[in-house]
């Protein structure tokens, strides 16, 4: 299990619901590429950290199920208010979706490093755009290079 | 962004009742205690209050503001804050304004939330 994920299951009752996520990619129009990078909270009150504004925001992030600790990809609904987000989608282009955060009892933020999705399926309608994120790919693998060995599987190897 | 209130209409408000909403999600199982996670990093506050429309004038100017720059309740607007006067609040509708009353003045009820 991911190191991140164990901290936070660990803890009581000492994490609130807000994370903070940082959406970046670039896309082609009018023959140049564009550079976007959003930052973004579910919260009621916008949040520096690390010097970035993450913009208070609706959406909900559910994480997907880690496994031989690897993402299991993710959901990401956000409301559809931010036009740069409409542009990456309809210009087709790749773009990353990191969890940079979530934010303690305290107000301060825990930093996490492991939820971070690239590929995935989008729907998109007036009021808000729906994200799922894939699971690393390698956990389709007969036998996922990194946690294969002698051991785990005595009949093939 | 925050529309502001009618100028045609007063902000004579009474009647105020003030409440808050829940900010947690809980979580409990079988056994074992209760869990609660904080959802905001601030609580809004809900308000209903209620004002006179003295006068047909009046009353058209505040169903047109409601119909056409609040457009039916999709934006919010900016009055000073019911609990600190001294500062701007902006407010959402919580449900569609109604107002009592067959002979002016007619009382008008707003139920809102902090936005």
């Amino acid at each position: 299990m991911n190191s991140s994920f164990e901290k936070l299951i660990r803890r009581n009752g000492d994490y609130c619901l807000p994370y903070l996520i940082h959406i970046y990619g670039t896309y082609l129009s009018d023959g140049s590429e564009h550079e976007v990078s959003l930052y973004f909270i579910n919260d009621t009150e916008d949040l520096s950290y690390k010097n970035h504004v993450y913009k208070a925001s609706a959406f909900s992030y559910k994480s997907g199920v880690f496994e031989y600790g690897f993402s299991g990809g993710g959901t990401l609904s956000i409301a559809a208010e931010e036009e740069n987000l409409f542009e990456l989608i309809d210009a087709g282009s790749a773009f990353t979706l990191d969890v940079t955060g979530v934010i303690d009892e305290d107000g301060e933020v825990t930093e996490l490093r492991s939820f971070s999705h690239s590929y995935g399926k989008v729907s998109v309608s007036p009021t808000q755009l729906d994200f799922t994120f894939d699971k690393d790919e390698r956990l389709s693998m007969t036998f996922p290079t990194l946690v294969w060995s002698a051991q785990n599987n005595r009949g093939n190897s | 962004m925050a529309v502001q209130w009618p100028e045609d209409v007063n902000k004579k408000f009474y009647g105020l009742t003030t409440g808050a909403e829940e900010n947690y999600v809980e979580v409990q199982f079988e056994s074992g205690r209760k869990r609660r996670f904080k959802k905001n990093s601030t609580v809004p506050c809900t308000h209903s209050f209620s004002f006179l429309l003295k006068n047909k004038a009046e009353e058209k100017a505040f169903w047109r503001w409601y119909k056409e720059d609040l457009q039916g309740g999709a934006v919010e607007f900016e009055i000073p804050s019911i609990l600190d006067p001294s500062e701007n609040q902006c407010y959402m509708l919580a449900s569609p304004p109604s107002v009592e009353k067959s002979q002016y003045p007619k009382e008008a009820t707003l139920e809102v939330f902090e936005s």
